[in-house]
């Protein structure tokens, strides 16, 4: 892949972890913090699918964001040619998180 | 004034004390250097020719900034002046850096125009418009001294990097009208090409000529982004 398809990735993904994001908190906000993250309250918001796929898909790009920077902060630190183990071992890893969220929003 | 000069081979620092009545308002950098080979030290071993910023071969390190020892003037530099051989490059001997790897990427994006079968054996003018020849034109003034290569933080750590002159040059010459060689960008868009600049602008800062390498390194990424096309 050229590396500018990478970057457009990068930044793609980047404008779309904003975007949800901001989906994220405009939906906390009302009714405060405490009352928010309270049992109920999070079984609830689960339970909608739409809130719940918009998660989902926060964390799958968030993990590809972070993992393009990783990538390319390894490049530069000139550690390149270390670069696809290094990557294979995050992309478990990141495949682990990734799971886990999934199996967090339907479980 | 104090003067001190680097060896870049050994490391040893020279130091010179110059009278005030020695300089005026116009001695350059180079003019005194050349006044203390002849008059102090023989052994001082640096390069010059053009004397006038036009052919770039006296850049070096003054008082921490790359620069052309012909176009800076002594008088403002304070009372203490330190030169140094270009940094990013290995030195051969004294001042005289080695430019063989700066010239070697310089040439790696082909740095000249390719055109097609039409212009090889033309049978018109090739004229272009102001707003072509302004794309570039601008980029076209580099004298590839060094100075920005030996400036740049990128070619510090990333011996891979072609470095400022040379993406600049492989702008200059894609966004050139009359010019048919799409691969000279796209040769840039790897990990280690034009993506590794992040953009710290030292380049265009100590540009004698007044051209912005780093404007042109990201109007190269904007071409890649958009397909390759300047």
């Amino acid at each position: 892949m050229r590396e500018s398809t990478i970057r457009m990735l990068t930044y793609g993904t980047g404008i779309l972890v904003l975007a949800l994001v901001t989906v994220h908190l405009l939906i906390l906000s009302p009714g405060g913090l405490s009352r928010n993250v309270s049992y109920g309250v999070v079984v609830r918001e689960l339970e909608n699918v739409g809130y719940s796929t918009a998660l989902v898909l926060l964390l799958f790009f968030t993990l590809v964001h972070s993992g393009l920077g990783l990538r390319r902060a390894l490049i530069d630190s000139g550690n390149g040619g270390r670069v696809k183990a290094i990557m294979g071992v995050i992309v478990v890893i990141f495949t682990i998180v990734l799971a886990l969220g999934i199996l967090t929003v339907i479980g | 004034m104090k003067v001190m000069v680097k060896d870049g081979k050994t490391l040893n620092v020279k130091t010179f004390d110059v009278k005030e009545e020695e300089i005026d308002d116009y001695t350059t950098v180079l003019e005194l250097l050349l006044k203390l080979r002849e008059e102090r030290d023989p052994s001082l071993v640096l390069r010059y020719s053009c004397r006038m910023a036009l052919c770039g071969s006296c850049g070096m390190v003054i008082n921490g900034k790359p620069r052309l020892a012909c176009l800076t003037k002594v008088k403002s530099l304070g009372e203490k002046m330190m030169v140094e051989p270009l940094r990013n490059l290995a030195t051969i001997r004294g001042l005289v850096p080695d430019l063989i790897p700066f010239f070697q990427k310089y040439r790696s994006v082909t740095p000249h125009l390719i055109g097609d079968e039409e212009q090889e054996r033309p049978t018109r003018a090739y004229t272009q418009t102001d707003d072509q020849v302004k794309r570039y034109l601008q980029f076209n003034y580099c004298i590839q001294c060094g100075l920005c290569y030996s400036a740049c933080p990128i070619v510090a750590t990333n011996e891979k990097f072609p470095g400022p002159a040379a993406i600049n040059v492989a702008y200059r010459y894609s966004a050139d009208s009359r010019d048919r060689n799409p691969q000279r960008i796209l040769k840039l868009d790897t990990p280690e090409g034009v993506w590794s600049c992040r953009v710290a602008g030292s380049c265009s800062f100590v540009c004698p000529k007044g051209v912005d390498p780093s404007l042109a390194i990201q109007l190269v990424k904007s071409s890649l982004l958009r397909g390759g096309k300047p």
